[in-house]
């Protein structure tokens, strides 16, 4: 296998600098690499000949000393991202043909950095689901397989699947996710890779299809902490056409990226010790605990007591964002029409047929959520345990409460199961998201950093979350981490060739 | 509570989806599961606990009152599945 | 929108405004393209208040105000462009536009034509919205019920999407005789949304489904509270205009013209301001009936917009002056006028040009009234003979003699002393 597509962005970055590879060597090697791993179905869309011009341009710039903070870095777009000119599917029929006329906020961002587009990455149906199984374009697979059943396909997570796919297997350096309840975090954890969720605000929901405007963000999704820091910078920015986008300025990651934990006070929520939690997630937890401790942080036990209603305000308040944010696919403006005997048969055909069972169930539980008569019982409720969820954080970071700089949890109860699993039950697969949706819930940043391997070698990861706007802490707890966990194994995949 | 077919079915007309019979069956059932998972949240006392609807704890940025976008029909219209003059075109509607 | 004794002014409420979001359900309704619309439901950006009406029988009528809010554009359709298909406007669509909500005190459609007036001048006035109709910048929906004397209000319908005062009178005639037809055949009137066909002068239900009426509101997550800064409310305040109930106030009591006068000046700021202009170091109730009568005549006459008057203020002033220091009488002031008019020239100069100056030498005054008295001896002697109405034939043939030119006071003056004396 090509050594370059091992490189890290930060190991490619510093290469393209110094000129000893070229963006056109780079971007070739993984194009050759998504080809080769074409069965995974990371991609929905590839779009090697405008990565090739892209790259082609970013030569043409570093020849001249000039460039971005990511010139020539081959990255994939999760097909949430409307990018112009390229199809944009949301993993959903009834986008079926949609051509953006305009690019997101966030990969044009990166656009403007110098990155290279290699393709549109697969994902859960309007990124509803937590195992990448719910997409139009059918499942990813994980390039991890367990010991004990080696034959088995296993999923990626979800929403993010596809991006984080790729970047296990080494069809892109790095590729942007989005993350509702976890849909960064918990794909990263199953496919061994770091993947970073940002405070809600920093990173401009322009142009990205909605699934709930008020969790909905984007994030890295990357090999390494270093490597998420980088592509966070540039995919954040205020943008006046989100308007609840931060005006907060995002500090320099890579300033205090190697600022160890020596002081830090780090907390460990004991409501994160669920019950039916697989004992080697819990150890790994420990594991985490003692390699923070052992590098000088100070570990606190903390409680957020609400957390165990995370999950259920989160299928309120999320559906019922999510019923109004898709009452715009219809079939007139965009994507699938199937035809109907008056315009209301029309809607209804479209979305009938347009929406999967998983996005079907949600807009009807949004839709009766907000309906008159149970707004009160249900949304109202819902947000008013957010708040408390919000409040239960607020306590523990504040210098009155607990002080914690950081909270350490695990990213996901179970390693990444296999294909077909937990499908006969929409509970089940929600749960997933359990330790992933407080921190969305509260609208603070957190990180998963493949931290080991489970019994059956998959990888496993933990999870850092920090202060509203501190992603500066975040990224730098997550480093000491990812340095003391000293993850290297390769995915099963990448590793057989 | 328990939702009823009759009842989930009127929700998916509100929702402006066509369920066919079967699925409607099925449905009911998951979507009682998910009512019945979410009602946990009656436990939690919230009576002295505000909405919380955002969670920057920012205000809504504002701006000039002036034309910032548009200007661009043929460029919005190109998706559509049928477009005419610059209009969406869609079954007549007879009022 | 606060009217009260003139004092019209926004009233900003809560500090803290979530902007909601509302899915129109309503099947014929059009679909903004988000598929939702956002509309401040809960929180409206201004509150209660009132607007004056003047009635035509002289007194005032205060109409009350609910709410002022923000909302979307939902964009339009349009069904008669082909046989099979409609078509969606969204050109406009997600565009804000505000919603002005008034109370139930409405009682006829010439109060509803009055409130549509006043408050198109007061939008104007404060340059919020041209207020024009036809082009759609202002749309009324219009909710139209009847009642028993003495009984509650009675169930309304509403006609949706009104583009002009006429239209708007003309329905609800219609509405109101048709709901009372409904009601003295014993039935009973249906809540629903109707629209009115003006080529055939009525209204019509749009037939929607019932099952669809449920709007489901929440706090919409893509927008923040909107947080009005109270400094900003008062700035605001401050930088009002002269709003139009105090304007005629102050004309009326400053200038002492009539109720009516002062009303047709200031229905527009651009009137009124051409008439302070104009008013300026002048008769103001001169100056009032020379605009209100002569120029909004001839502009009238003319098709044109005092905007495009022929003749500016000052010049207007300028005549108003000749008449004032009675260098032309009134009569001879009207055809300077028509002159100004036509050509655009000022009263000065055709006055000078025309020779048009009014004579007040009481020498040639006398000689003129000499030759008349002369010319008519047999009048004088009946006049002397007790027949006094002929003392205005005097004057006129005086008058005539000069060809409009004498002073007619002096022309009075002197003929009383001849006659009389």
């Amino acid at each position: 296998m090509a050594a370059l597509t091992d490189l890290t962005l930060a190991e490619a970055r510093a290469k393209l600098i110094a000129r000893e590879i070229s963006s056109t060597e780079l971007t070739e090697a993984y194009i050759a690499r998504m080809e080769a791993t074409a069965d995974l179905n990371a991609y929905i869309t590839r779009t090697p000949e405008k990565a090739l011009q892209m790259a082609e341009q970013a030569d043409a710039r570093i020849a001249k000393g000039e460039g971005g903070a990511l010139e020539g870095i081959a990255v994939a777009i999760k097909d949430l991202f409307c990018t112009e000119g390229v199809a944009t599917t949301a993993g959903s029929h009834i986008l079926d043909g949609f051509v953006p006329p305009y690019e997101s906020t966030v990969s044009a961002n990166l656009w403007d950095a110098g990155a290279v587009l290699l393709g549109k990455t697969n994902l859960d149906e309007f990124a509803m689901g937590s195992a990448n199984v719910t997409s139009y374009y059918g499942p990813v697979e994980n390039p991890w397989r367990s010991t004990d059943a080696p034959d088995k396909k296993r999923v990626p997570g979800g929403s993010s699947g596809g991006s984080a796919a790729a970047v296990a297997a080494r069809s892109a350096i790095a590729a942007t996710g989005t993350d509702t309840g976890g849909s960064i975090r918990q794909p990263a954890s199953f496919a061994g890779i770091v993947g970073m969720k940002p405070s809600y605000g920093r990173c401009s929901r322009w142009g990205i299809v909605a699934f709930a405007s008020s969790l909905d963000q984007a994030g890295p999704m990357a090999r390494t902490v270093e490597d998420a820091a980088l592509l966070l910078q540039s995919m954040a920015s205020h943008d006046p056409k989100d308007s609840t986008s931060a005006p907060e300025a995002m500090p320099d990651l890579s300033a205090t990226l190697d600022g160890g934990v020596k002081g830090l006070r780090i907390g460990v929520p004991k409501e994160y010790q669920v019950d039916g939690m697989p004992g080697e997630i819990s150890t790994l937890w420990q594991q985490g605990i003692d390699w923070l401790r052992n590098e000088g942080a100070e570990i606190v036990d903390v409680s957020l007591p609400h957390t165990k209603y995370a999950l259920p305000t989160y299928y309120i308040i999320a559906p019922a964002e999510a019923s109004s944010n898709l009452a715009r696919y219809d079939g007139v403006r965009y994507g699938l029409r199937v035809a109907g005997d008056n315009l209301a048969e029309m809607y209804a055909n479209t979305r009938g047929e347009g929406f999967g069972a998983e996005v079907q169930r949600r807009v009807m539980i949004g839709t009766y959520v907000l309906s008159a008569g149970y707004y009160d019982a249900y949304y109202l409720k819902a947000q008013r345990v957010r708040a408390l969820i919000r409040r239960d954080f607020d306590t523990v970071f504040d210098k009155h409460g607990a002080g914690v700089d950081a909270l350490l949890t695990p990213t996901a109860p179970s390693d990444a199961f296999a294909i077909g699993e937990n499908e006969d039950d929409p509970i089940k697969m929600y749960l997933n998201d359990v330790f992933t949706v407080p921190a969305s819930l509260a609208g603070l940043p957190g990180i998963s950093v493949p931290a080991g391997l489970s019994q059956t070698g998959l990888p496993l990861g933990l999870q850092i979350l920090g202060r509203m706007f501190d992603e500066a802490t975040v990224v730098r707890v997550g480093r000491a981490l990812e340095r003391a966990a000293g993850f290297d194994t390769l995915p099963t995949l990448v590793r057989e060739g | 509570m328990s939702l009823d077919k009759a009842t989930v079915a009127s929700i998916a007309t509100l929702a402006r989806l066509r369920v066919p019979d079967d699925r409607l069956e099925a449905m009911v059932g998951e979507l009682n599961a998910i009512l019945g998972w979410v009602e946990q949240l009656d436990e939690v006392d919230t009576s002295a606990v505000e909405p919380m609807a955002s969670v920057t704890g920012h205000a809504l940025p504002q701006r000039e009152d002036a034309v910032s976008d548009g200007g661009y029909q043929a460029r919005v219209t190109a998706n559509a599945p049928e477009a005419a003059h610059g209009f969406y075109v869609v079954p007549k509607v007879v009022e | 929108m606060r009217g009260a004794g003139g004092a019209d002014r926004p009233g900003a409420q809560g500090q803290d405004q979530h902007a909601q979001r509302v899915r129109p359900q309503k099947l014929l309704l059009c679909r903004p393209a988000q598929g939702y619309q956002i509309s401040q439901y809960k929180d409206p950006v201004v509150g209660e208040g009132e607007i004056l009406l003047d009635l035509p029988d002289g007194t005032t009528k205060a109409v009350g105000i609910e709410r002022l809010h923000l909302e979307q554009d939902a964009g339009k359709s349009l069904h008669d462009q082909h046989p099979t298909k409609s078509y969606i406007d969204l050109n406009r669509s997600g565009v804000a536009l505000m919603e002005i909500v008034s109370k139930p005190d409405l009682r006829s459609p010439e109060e509803a034509g009055l409130y549509i007036k006043k408050l198109r001048s007061l939008l104007r006035y404060v340059g919020t919205c041209d207020g024009n109709m036809q082009e759609g910048s202002m749309r009324a929906d219009v909710n139209v019920s009847v009642r028993r004397p003495g009984e509650e209000l009675g169930t309304r319908c509403e006609i949706k999407n009104m583009n002009s005062v006429r239209f708007i009178q003309q329905a609800i005639e219609y509405e109101a005789q048709r709901q009372i037809e409904i009601i003295e055949g014993g039935g009973t009137i249906d809540q629903e949304t109707r629209l009115y066909d003006s080529s055939r002068g009525e209204t019509r239900s749009m037939r929607s489904k019932e099952d669809a009426h449920d709007y489901r509101y929440f706090p919409d997550p893509d927008l923040l509270p909107l947080v009005l800064d109270p400094a900003r409310v008062e700035a605001l305040e401050a930088d009002l205009p002269e709003l139009p109930d105090v304007k005629k106030a102050r004309f009326m009591e400053v200038f002492g013209l009539s109720a009516y006068d002062a009303a047709i000046l200031v229905e527009e700021r651009a009137t009124a301001d051409w008439y302070e202009r104009l008013v300026a170091g002048r008769d103001p109730k001169l100056a009032a009936n020379w605009m209100i009568t002569e120029l909004f005549g001839a502009l009238h006459k003319a098709g044109k917009e005092l905007s495009d008057s022929p003749v500016s203020a000052e010049a207007l002033g300028g005549l108003v002056d000749l008449i004032a220091d009675g260098t032309i009488s009134g009569r001879i002031a009207k055809d300077v006028f028509g002159e100004m008019f036509e050509s655009g020239k000022d009263a000065a100069a055709i006055v000078e040009e025309k020779g048009l100056k009014q004579v007040s030498d009481s020498g040639a005054i006398e000689s003129l009234i000499d030759e008349v008295l002369a010319e008519n001896a047999d009048k004088v002697a009946e006049y002397k003979g007790g027949k006094d109405k002929l003392f205005s034939f005097f004057v006129g043939q005086t008058m005539k003699k000069s060809q409009g030119k004498a002073n007619p006071a002096m022309v009075n003056e002197v003929l009383r002393a001849k006659l009389d004396g």
